[in-house]
């Protein structure tokens, strides 16, 4: 019976930890996705300043 | 059952410490200072496990043994996350935090464990500060968005291995002095983590060393 009591305690135990281990490693992998669509939009925005910049040089150059 | 499979699994993951070992050896190009610390950390574990087999039969070698191997590695492992933090975290806090956690060690060693007990409370410090250390790695990163390629840094898997070994390490020094009879299964976590870990390491070595 208590065999039965330290068996069930440690299975609750791995459980608990593989649900941890798990976790984390799901939130390794969330880190991952987060920071590769903020670099991505970090990319995407300094492209549109660098035509909208371009754009602007090309009328100013244009007007005079 | 639950004996022996815990005895295969912590014996596979000592093994399994000399992988990185040997993958650091044979593949010597250091591309950072981060790595050459790494390899160094990988040597003290290597040697360390050794010795405590060595002195197995002894009652207070061992403890000692442990006592030393925290101080190096937590400092290490602070110099590692210096070169990627500062100047995010000043560099005198890196000083302050290595010096306050040696001075802890050996107050541990002295008063709070003693020779004879294995580290708990230090090891318990390292664990808290070491995984603090490691996200704020990733909140600076995800702030500055500074890496080109975050699978390709070395110091993002190092910070990944941190977090996972010293998160199950603080949840197996936590549960190890409430449920004395789950030893067992503490140990299976703990050399399912330390095998993670040493692959994890390999790994870095192989594909950024």
């Amino acid at each position: 019976m208590a065999e039965t009591g330290d068996l069930n305690s440690a299975l609750v135990l791995i459980l608990i930890g593989v649900i941890g281990m798990l976790l984390l490693s799901v939130a390794v992998v969330i880190f991952f996705v987060v920071y590769q669509k903020r670099l991505f939009a970090q990319k995407a925005k300094i492209q549109g300043l660098e035509a909208a910049y371009q754009k602007d040089l090309l009328e100013s150059s244009i007007q005079a | 059952m639950l004996a022996d499979l815990s005895y295969t699994i912590a014996d596979t993951s000592a093994y399994l410490s000399a992988l990185p070992l040997l993958v650091g050896l044979l593949s010597r190009r250091w591309h950072s200072q981060g790595q050459r610390l790494l390899f160094y950390l990988v040597v003290a574990v290597c040697t360390t496990e050794l010795l405590s087999y060595l002195v197995r039969k002894t009652d207070f070698l061992q403890p000692i043994i442990y006592y030393f191997f925290t101080i190096f590695e937590f400092n290490i492992l602070l110099l590692i996350f210096r070169q990627a933090l500062v100047p995010f975290i000043q560099n005198k806090w890196f000083l302050i935090a290595g010096i306050s956690f040696t001075c802890f060690v050996i107050l541990d060693m002295l008063v709070l464990s003693g020779f004879d007990q294995f580290n708990t409370y230090s090891a318990a410090v390292e664990s808290l500060l070491l995984i603090s250390m490691s996200l704020i790695f990733f909140y600076k990163t995800l702030r500055d968005l500074s890496i080109e390629h975050l699978e390709r840094s070395s110091i993002f898997w190092i910070s990944v291995a941190v977090i996972l070994y010293f998160s199950s390490s603080l949840f197996i020094f936590l549960f190890s002095n409430q449920v004395q009879y789950s030893l067992d299964a503490l140990y299976i976590l703990w050399g399912c983590t330390e095998s993670l870990i040493s692959c994890t390491i390999s790994f870095t070595v192989l594909r950024y060393g």
